[in-house]
């Protein structure tokens, strides 16, 4: 399964790109992939933004760093990433 | 009465039998053989056969003999080619007596293990003045030569022969065709009651190739200006061939297309036209194309490679006209079919898009005053609150009204902008292109050149998708930098032109989930066309043409 999103490493600039869920990891844009099992908190927040606030998706790894990403998938895509993301790391912790 | 009298009428009564014998044969095969033994009953002739010509008329393709057993044919081996005595009468097609054939300067000689012949009496066999074939007599009874009576009387046994093997050639050839009529009739039927589009090609090629007993045969369609697609394939090596994509100018099959005519190769690997890099993956020696036609409009082709009960592989008239009868049953099929398609997919777009119309306004217009009514009702309430702490519960749940009421108008605008239906397709479009970029950071250039022209409603909402889509696909797989779009009217058409400066794709091998078969579905059905410019590196290029109704 593949998204378009924006993504946001910790401070760090936002990168428009493709996130894609493999068997065992998530790869984000830029390339780099966070495992399942190293995801230790995954939530929904409200991020500011020119437009307003919107929802924001935020991986947390058990290492501390964040991840917030938003989609431009259109409507549902953003609580559907989230619920699979959960999924994904409930099946890795069991 | 005599008795040579009584001898002439008996051997005339025997012809007169031999020519009801052979009239009632329905088989060329018991024509021939019947006549060889007739042939050798009337002129007490120990040996007889027929060679018959090839169509070129130079050699013997076919040889029927009588009198000889099957160990001497065996031993002997080869059967006779035309050289020889024999080739005398294959190029002269006239009567010829010898006393003794090996005797005579035009003879060849005989094979090891060949019966000794010498007495020797051929006459040719004419279907309307052309030689069909010869028949040959050795060896009369008791040594002696063929007289000129015998040689009367096989004359006359060849030509009744003749009227027979003509009879006999209709008759197979009604039947053929009897029995190709009965199985068009039969996959009439079936293509009649066949809608469902990749079952009906699938069909449409098994039964062709049925009919014409073809190794292969394929059916293609457009795809695009340029392309032409396997949509169905039956026959050996059929597997994996669907899908494939020829160049259409570049093929035999899109010049067949493109000339409407039907054209027949004996050997395609002499034809310039034909594109061998894929014929060769075929195998195919020869080939069959056949365009399907509707109403004069070209919707595909049909292509079928070596006829497999022909040894030379190769299609005969018949064939070529059996394949346009049934190409003309096909196209009707399969372009109701396609009607059908995308009547369904017109009628699913059209719901799924007033759905979408009815929930937008449905959480505009009531979801979102209502949340309107609680804000208002929520600054009201923080006025006449006492105490800061129940100011601020107030003020955070007026905070989650204001993220709520915003997320409710962004999901209205994602469902169905009201811009498309308030304000047209360019207003849509710039709202559309101003989120973008806010939200990704990339640079959007829009630049319409409508005017004050509307585009109306079923080809804006398609324009907007197709933008929508693309702009989803610039962020999931260009990693670019900018996008730039382009509206404009060309004569009786719309033209979006969207190009990224990305890192492209290989067009023959598109990423999944690129979203370009929708895209294309949505653009034919408004009698539209796509084209994907794009290489790995260079950027991509969506061309969409509209025509305005």
């Amino acid at each position: 399964m593949t998204y378009a999103v924006v993504l946001r490493a910790d401070d760090g600039p936002d990168e428009p790109g493709r996130l894609e869920l493999e068997r065992d990891a998530v790869l984000v844009p830029g390339g780099r992939s966070v495992r399942y099992s190293d995801l230790g908190d995954v939530y929904l927040e409200r991020l500011a933004g020119a437009g307003g606030s919107r929802p924001t998706l935020v991986l947390v790894s058990r290492g501390g760093e964040r991840l917030r990403i938003s989609t431009v998938e259109g409507p549902g895509a953003l609580r559907e990433l989230a619920e699979e993301l959960v999924e994904a790391r409930g099946k890795a912790a069991a | 009465m005599s008795v040579t009298g009584t001898v002439a009428d008996n051997r005339l009564r025997a012809l007169f039998e031999a020519g009801l014998a052979l009239s009632s044969e329905l088989s060329l095969d018991a024509v021939l053989r019947r006549l060889v033994e007739a042939a050798a009953e009337l002129t007490e002739a120990r040996y007889a056969a027929l060679g018959v010509v090839e169509p070129g008329g130079a050699r013997l393709e076919r040889f029927v003999a009588h009198g000889v057993g099957p160990e001497v044919e065996a031993e002997i081996g080869h059967r006779p080619e035309g050289r020889g005595i024999l080739g005398v009468l294959v190029r002269e097609a006239r009567p010829l007596r010898l006393h003794d054939l090996t005797e005579d300067p035009r003879a060849f000689g005989f094979p090891p293990g060949h019966p000794p012949m010498r007495t020797f009496l051929g006459v040719p066999v004419l279907l309307r003045g052309v030689a069909y074939g010869n028949l040959y007599l050795t060896e009369k009874a008791g040594g002696r030569d063929f007289t000129e009576e015998d040689e009367e009387l096989v004359t006359l046994l060849a030509t009744q022969a003749a009227i027979a093997i003509e009879n006999v050639r209709l008759y197979e050839a009604v039947t053929q065709w009897s029995q190709r009529l009965e199985a068009l009739n039969e996959v009439g039927n079936a293509l009649a009651t066949e809608t469902d589009l990749g079952a009906l090609l699938d069909l449409v090629a098994r039964r062709l190739r049925e009919l014409l007993d073809a190794r292969l045969v394929l059916v293609l369609l457009p795809e695009g200006r340029d392309l032409l697609r396997i949509a169905a394939a039956a026959g050996v090596d059929a597997e994996g061939l669907v899908g494939t994509k020829l160049d259409r100018h570049g093929s035999k099959s899109g010049r067949v297309l493109a000339a409407r005519r039907s054209e027949r190769v004996d050997a395609v690997l002499d034809d310039p036209e034909v594109d061998q890099v894929t014929t060769r993956r075929f195998g195919a020696r020869t080939g069959l194309w056949v365009p399907l036609l509707v109403r004069g409009r070209e919707i595909g082709v049909l292509a079928a490679h070596d006829k497999l009960s022909a040894e030379s592989r190769r299609f005969g008239d018949d064939d070529l006209r059996l394949a346009e009868t049934y190409a003309s049953r096909a196209a009707v099929a399969v372009d109701l079919s396609e009607r059908v398609a995308r009547d369904s997919l017109r009628r699913v777009v059209a719901a799924q898009e007033l759905e979408r119309r009815r929930l937008a306004r449905e959480l505009h217009d009531e979801t979102g005053q209502a949340l309107t009514s609680i804000l208002l009702g929520l600054r009201s309430l923080e006025e006449f609150v006492d105490g800061e702490e129940e100011r601020e519960a107030v003020r955070s749940i007026r905070q989650l009204a204001v993220d709520t009421l915003q997320d409710v108008r962004r999901l209205a605008v994602e469902l169905r902008p009201k811009a498309l239906d308030d304000f047209g397709l360019v207003a849509a479009v710039e709202r559309l292109t101003e989120t973008f970029r806010e939200q990704t950071g990339i640079a959007v250039d829009f630049v319409a050149g409508l005017g004050e022209e509307q585009v109306p409603g079923e080809a804006a909402t398609a324009l907007y998708r197709i933008v929508q889509e693309a702009l989803t696909n610039v962020v999931k797989h260009a990693h670019a930098r900018g996008v730039s779009i382009l509206l404009t009217r060309k004569n009786d058409r719309v033209a979006l032109v969207i190009e990224d400066d990305g890192r492209g794709f290989d067009p023959d091998r598109p990423a999944e989930g690129f979203g370009l078969q929708g895209m294309r579905e949505r653009v034919e059905l408004l009698g539209g066309t796509l084209l994907v410019e794009t290489a790995e590196g260079a950027g991509t290029t969506l061309a969409v043409e509209v025509p305005l109704p």
